[in-house]
């Protein structure tokens, strides 16, 4: 027998045959690593990702089971203009993947390499499924006309989305060179546009009319299914920061001042493209100031771009709409990230690893 | 108009709608901007995404206590512990084979919303049987480099494993689709991957550890496996229904030299798995006779090449095993539980039923 090393995981324990553990260990990488599709989640590197999976599956919904019987009732009683909204709402909701480029998330699953990154990216699939679900069930239940939403979303404060990530997103195939600063660089950049710029703060003026409409006993069903929905949307922008921070922990050369402030400025052009849709839509109605939307859009940025370790532009004291923090989850995402990955083969896992 | 889908009715243009469905293809086919599930083109893939959501699981749900107490005690044989740990290592490995396979070639290819939305739910489900072997593994302590072990230096498992894997690598790159030889490409990996290794080559191992759970030895791990077996009956049949509809999308790829190459793919799985079998699995450990096995094999091979519109490669073969046929007959997925939780519902969460109700 080869030398073996003895794990205890609370009551139980593993025999991991050491040399090839310790092998296995470290050729584990976010990029550039071992590329195998043989059984070797353990032992983990990457804690957090599995504790994130962990997470998520535990936090496992269907729309179907949120009951929008009294959204259907309040439905006729909303008022055009806030109708309007909610409908350029599901219509933007129905393009986001498009938006978003949202299929680029499944490229940068091929290209990381450690399984257990690739089993918590792995869940992407079932969280744009429940999108569509999401879809289903809302234009089911409240007999809405989805040609009708994409009629009313195409405007251009929402148009004028999809050319600007296209545009900045980098080229990013499954063959990239990630060895290369410049490869590296353009799997953070992407990264941080489809995750922290896009899901992060697209769209947040219309959830929040939403939320406010639900606030008022109008569509509380609706806002319970969005309040899930963001609790994905929270998980995903949980992995990318700290796949960032894993990235640049072993990447310490992709993580220059010019590319910081590239970065930072994405999201400046983000939130100024939010916050012209703000000026598009009737908010006001919807019980929402615009000028302070305006200020939670900036607030938003600021806590996604701290969140990633780069510098707040806005430095707004606090949240114009503080009742929306739990709707959107953001105190789950005040904490700063801890950068996860032991330097060197761990044996004193508990259990909560996993 | 109004489309409607399980109880509602929801409202659509007509001519919107229209376009919509002429634009949904299996390949080649144009997306429309925005929410454009509805119409369905493909209504079978609404239909198994439904019942592969109704069948929502996840590996806590099962315990495994008596498994662990098995495990340490000596009414286990180290054959037995050796067929769980083959599954294990073989399972591993081929759950991300397939998984990986649904996300960067199959979903990649496809565009109309219900067969995206399908197939990613395929992937979703081999990610929850990769995390169930994680469970058995962590629950047991086994050493998961000992399964790898196992799994790597054995000739006949990396010969069943390049097969798969060989396809699956070579398809990953911009195709162009409107070429013959690429539509047949794809066709010849959605039928390898349908019905020669879900449908075919998992059937072995799954044998071995659903006969131990036939004598009560390792009940946790094989009701995951036969959760996962239900799982794997909708992926077989899912991609059994892409490859015929691609077939009649395109009438140029489904020649008698093509159908012929299929059942030759077919009969190269099938001697592969033979192979492994002889190779690994000690069949007369569990009660099994090796020729039965084999003949099961080739019974099974043959239902996939039938259900397919191809001729079979044996012919007239009887089930030599039919207690295996009920617990993995295909038809059967619903219910086979024996009152056990089979749906995903929310109100009874497996997690709020006590142990010894499951």
């Amino acid at each position: 027998m080869a030398d073996t090393v003895t794990i205890t995981l609370g009551e139980r324990t593993f025999n991991l045959d050491r040399e090839k553990a310790e092998e296995a260990y470290a050729a584990k990488k976010v990029l550039n690593g071992r590329n195998s599709m043989f059984f070797n989640i353990l032992p983990l590197k990457y804690n957090w990702a599995y504790d994130l999976y962990r997470e998520m599956k535990n936090s496992h919904w269907e729309p179907g089971e949120i009951s929008l019987q009294g959204d259907i009732s309040a439905w006729p009683q909303l008022g055009e203009s806030c109708q309007t909204i909610v409908k350029t709402a599901l219509g933007a909701l129905g393009k986001s993947q498009d938006i978003f480029h949202s299929t680029g998330i499944y490229t940068v699953r091929d290209l990381v390499t450690a399984p257990e990154l690739k089993l918590v990216f792995g869940r992407f699939v079932h969280e744009e499924n429940t999108r569509s679900d999401i879809l289903v069930h809302l234009h089911g239940s409240l007999a809405l006309n989805p040609m009708e939403c994409a009629a009313l979303s195409a405007i251009p404060a929402v148009e004028a989305k999809q050319p600007f990530f296209s545009s900045k997103l980098g080229e990013l195939g499954r063959n990239t060179d990630t060895t290369t600063t410049e490869g590296k660089q353009a799997v953070a950049r992407n990264i941080f546009l489809m995750n922290q710029c896009a899901e992060g703060t697209q769209f947040f003026s219309l959830w929040a009319a939403i939320f406010s409409l639900a606030s008022q006993g109008k569509l509380a069903g609706t806002g319970k299914v969005l309040h899930k929905l963001l609790s994905d949307v929270t998980f995903r922008l949980s992995l990318f920061d700290q796949l960032l921070s894993e990235m640049i922990n072993e990447n310490s050369d992709l993580w220059t001042d010019v590319f910081q402030q590239e970065l930072c400025d994405h999201m400046t052009a983000a939130v100024k493209l939010e916050q012209d849709l703000i000026t598009a839509l009737p908010f006001a109605d919807a019980g929402l100031d615009p000028e302070a939307l305006g200020t939670f859009i900036e607030y938003l940025a600021d806590e996604r771009l701290s969140a990633c370790g780069l510098p707040r532009q806005y430095h707004h004291a606090s949240n114009p709409f503080p009742w929306l923090d739990e709707q959107i989850h953001l105190t789950s995402q005040a904490a700063p990230v801890a950068v996860g990955a032991s330097a060197t083969l761990d044996t004193t896992f508990d259990d909560d690893d996993l | 108009m109004n489309a409607t889908l399980d109880n509602f009715t929801i409202p659509l243009d007509e001519a919107k709608a229209s376009t919509i469905l002429e634009g949904k293809k299996v390949i080649g086919g144009q997306k429309a901007s925005g929410f454009s599930l509805l119409p369905l083109k493909y209504p079978w893939a609404w239909e198994i995404y439904s019942a592969m959501r109704a069948n929502h699981w996840e590996p806590e749900d099962i315990p495994m206590q008596k498994d662990v107490e098995q495990w340490r005690s000596d009414e286990i044989s180290d054959v037995e512990r050796w067929i769980i740990k083959m599954a294990v290592g073989y399972f591993s490995a081929a759950e991300g084979i397939v998984g990986d396979n649904m996300i960067h070639v199959i979903c990649d290819a496809v565009s109309a919303p219900e067969l995206e939305l399908v197939f990613r739910r395929h992937a979703h489900e081999e990610n929850i049987h990769a995390d169930s072997l994680v469970y058995m593994v962590s629950s047991l302590g086994l050493n998961p480099h000992e399964c790898e072990a196992i799994f790597e230096g054995v000739q006949t498992v990396q010969e069943k494993t390049g097969f798969v894997v060989s396809n699956s690598r070579s398809l990953r790159r911009d195709m162009d689709m409107s070429l013959i030889e690429n539509k047949q490409a794809l066709a010849r990996n959605v039928f390898l991957f349908g019905q020669c290794m879900e449908g075919t080559q998992f059937y072995g191992l799954f044998g071995m550890v659903l006969s131990l759970y036939r004598q009560n030895k390792f009940p946790g791990i094989g009701q995951m496996f036969r959760y996962t077996l239900r799982d794997e009956s909708n992926h077989i049949e899912l991609l059994r229904n892409l490859l015929m509809d691609l077939a009649d999308e395109n009438p140029e790829i489904w020649t008698d030299e093509f159908k012929e190459e299929l059942r030759q793919t077919m009969a190269e799985a099938i001697t592969l798995e033979k192979n492994f079998i002889r190779d690994c699995l000690p069949v007369a450990a569990v009660g099994l006779n090796m020729d039965d096995f084999q003949q099961y094999i080739d019974y099974i091979a043959d239902r996939r090449l039938e259900s397919c519109g191809l001729e079979p490669l044996k012919g007239n073969i009887e089930n030599p095993f039919p207690w295996l046929a009920e617990m993995m007959d295909i038809k059967k997925e619903q219910n086979f539980f024996e009152g056990r939780v089979t749906e995903y519902q929310k109100s009874t969460a497996l997690g709020n039923v006590d142990d010894d109700d499951l």
